[in-house]
């Protein structure tokens, strides 16, 4: 028997969302909280947040789950406590659940389901490919290693520039007076404790590639040089997974809200992929597949897109 | 015939030194403590750090004693702490500076001069009778160009590319199995998992020196040129129009000749000479100890130097 409703859960480092859909495909409710990173937030904060989280979408009893979480997938330890904590905590005479990586559900959603390449670029940045249900990425290593192209990258590239600028290494800019403005840097010990005494340096850090998007539409050639090098950097991890074919191509995270970026992107795929503005907003991504999962065809992505509008997000 | 005394403490992240010699440079003893950088540990975990210590010098009489910090400086608050707990050692009179501070007073023989550090994390002073400048330094999260960690982070960068072959082999790789690092999820474990990130991704750059040295690995040789010209880039707002100015040096980095070859040959072209350290951070702080006891330490041959 068909289940009463469609429920998908898109973890993230900042904010979890949670989208609850009837039968009929008409929205019953909205429902953000904070990270469920477990790379980022200690088992017990995660089954706190998550314990709150299922116990607010227990009225919606006989449903379908599908669960986007971080981490997921990629490391034995994460999966086996997250596998042990769902099979706890989810009651399966009443849930149907599926638990994916995050990327995966932004990566229906962006996609439309289809097969194809994803260009994540939040805090942290990878290319996914799904490809006859098989995924494969190509960054994905984490601020220490990797994550070229990503909000951090760019934010470090802005900073490193700043303490040029302090050091006499390298001339003020736009980008640099933007910064110093508006964080109050004026020595060197409150960029120190700026990025050292942050609760979170990853996201202070990244926060920061918002200024040098303003600084660049304001014609800073600094801040342009940081964004064209980070588009190109997101640009060839995509380039590693084109064999021969035009594949899609699409993309999602904050990086993107740059116009700059989003342009240098699409201008150097364009051509040789198939590239698509994202069809729907992460967490829809959840729902997309849940209702292919039910073989359900009267569903259409425009219905999805407005229903989602009708209501507003309940924090909780 | 009575024997002052002198202590030297090199404090760091992850070792603190102590040293005791006498007025004429003999050694009396050496201690080796865990890291004091209080930033990093604490204040009850440095003042534990501070007691260990003590226990040293309470046996002898010491004139005076002088602690390179590592942080001290940057903050007024932390300073005062630091002073604070210091004022109670069993020592006549002592001072604090910054531990880089320390090296070059070291490497200098108490010269005025540039000084370079390539550890962990990378800096440069330049110390003279009436000033300090600074350049670099400003830790693994922003800045610290061509340190240890520098290196490590470009090396690792590099491997996580050659596994998703999108960039040139390299043996590194190799190399690091020494490390355990054999494929994806050991490195990122490696990574991610150290109780020092900072410190577990400096300690690669050890074995791209091998890598360079030992097998010729092109990778390994630009990532050391690339280093050595960011060090060099640290030192030239620093450099004033004077010619022959010495530069001296301290840090795990200098410890590949590929590094400090390049570094040599790129400072010689702005007139400048890399020479070679005196001394020990921890015999720069003796030697300073010595000259603000009014010792004469144009005179002194300090034992092990």
């Amino acid at each position: 028997m068909a289940k009463q409703y469609l429920i998908a859960i898109d973890g993230g480092g900042t904010n979890t969302e949670v989208v609850v859909f009837d039968r009929f495909l008409n929205i019953q409710e909205k429902l953000i909280t904070g990270s469920t990173n477990i790379n980022q937030i200690n088992n017990d904060k995660f089954q706190r947040t998550m314990n709150k989280l299922i116990c607010e979408i227990e009225k919606y009893d006989n449903a379908q789950i599908i669960l986007g979480i971080p981490g997921y997938g990629q490391s034995s330890d994460i999966d086996s406590f997250l596998d042990l904590y769902f099979a706890q905590n989810i009651d399966s005479s009443k849930y149907d659940y599926t638990v994916v990586n995050d990327g995966n559900l932004a990566h229906y959603a962006s996609l439309g389901l289809a097969d194809g390449i994803l260009i994540i670029a939040g805090t942290g940045s990878m290319a996914l490919e799904i490809k006859n249900g098989v995924s494969q990425r190509v960054g994905g290593w984490g601020h220490l290693i990797g994550d070229e192209g990503s909000g951090f990258k760019i934010g470090y590239a802005a900073m490193n520039h700043v303490i040029k600028v302090f050091d006499g290494l390298e001339q003020s800019s736009l980008l640099s007076n933007l910064i110093c403005q508006r964080n109050k840097f004026d020595f060197g010990s409150k960029i120190f404790r700026y990025i050292y005494s942050s609760p979170d340096y990853r996201i202070a850090i990244s926060s920061l590639s918002s200024l040098v998007d303003i600084a660049a539409n304001q014609g800073c050639p600094v801040a342009n040089t940081i964004l064209e090098q980070a588009a190109l950097q997101l640009v060839d991890q995509v380039k590693v997974l084109i064999d021969g074919q035009e594949p899609k191509v699409s993309y999602c995270g904050g990086v993107f809200n740059s116009k700059t970026i989003k342009n240098l992107v699409k201008s150097e795929l364009t051509g040789i992929t198939d590239y698509n503005d994202p069809i729907l907003m992460p967490v829809l991504g959840g729902v997309l597949y849940l209702i292919e999962k039910d073989k359900r065809s009267n569903f259409c992505i425009e219905h999805l897109k407005s229903e989602y509008a009708n209501i507003e997000w309940r924090r909780i | 015939m009575d024997e002052r005394l002198y202590a030297g403490i090199d404090g760091g992240g992850t070792k603190t030194k102590l040293a005791i010699y006498t007025h004429r440079g003999n050694k009396v003893c050496e201690y080796s403590f865990t890291g004091c950088n209080i930033n990093q540990i604490g204040v009850e975990e440095f003042n534990s750090v501070m007691d260990a210590i003590d226990h040293q010098l309470k046996k002898h009489e010491i004139k005076n004693l002088v602690f390179g910090v590592p942080g001290y400086g940057e903050s007024q608050t932390t300073d005062q702490t630091i002073e604070q707990k210091v004022a109670k050692m069993s020592v006549e009179r002592f001072t604090l500076y910054n531990d880089v501070d320390i090296a070059q007073f070291g490497a200098s023989r108490l010269s005025n001069g540039i000084h370079i550090v390539a550890g962990t994390g990378s800096i440069i002073v330049k110390l003279t009778e009436n000033e300090r400048k600074r350049c670099g330094g400003y830790g693994p999260l922003i800045g610290d160009e061509g340190s240890g960690y520098w290196i490590g982070y470009h090396a690792l960068n590099a491997i996580s590319k050659q596994f998703e072959g999108r960039g040139p082999e390299s043996t590194i790789l190799k190399r690091l199995k020494q490390l355990s690092i054999v494929d994806e999820q050991s490195l990122i474990d490696y990574v991610y998992l150290a109780d020092n990130s900072r410190v577990a991704i400096a300690r690669v750059s050890e074995f791209v020196d091998i890598a360079a040295s030992v097998d010729g690995d092109d990778l390994a040789r630009d990532i050391l040129i690339a280093a050595a010209s960011e060090l060099v880039e640290l030192v030239k707002p620093l450099l004033e129009a004077e010619e022959n100015q010495i530069i001296t040096y301290s840090g795990s980095v200098f410890n590949s000749c590929l590094l400090s070859e390049c570094v040599a040959e790129q400072l010689s072209r702005c007139n400048c000479k890399l020479t070679k350290p005196y001394a020990s951070p921890v015999q720069g702080a003796v030697l300073q100890a010595m000259k603000l006891g009014d010792e004469n330490v144009a005179e002194i041959r300090l034992e092990d130097v």
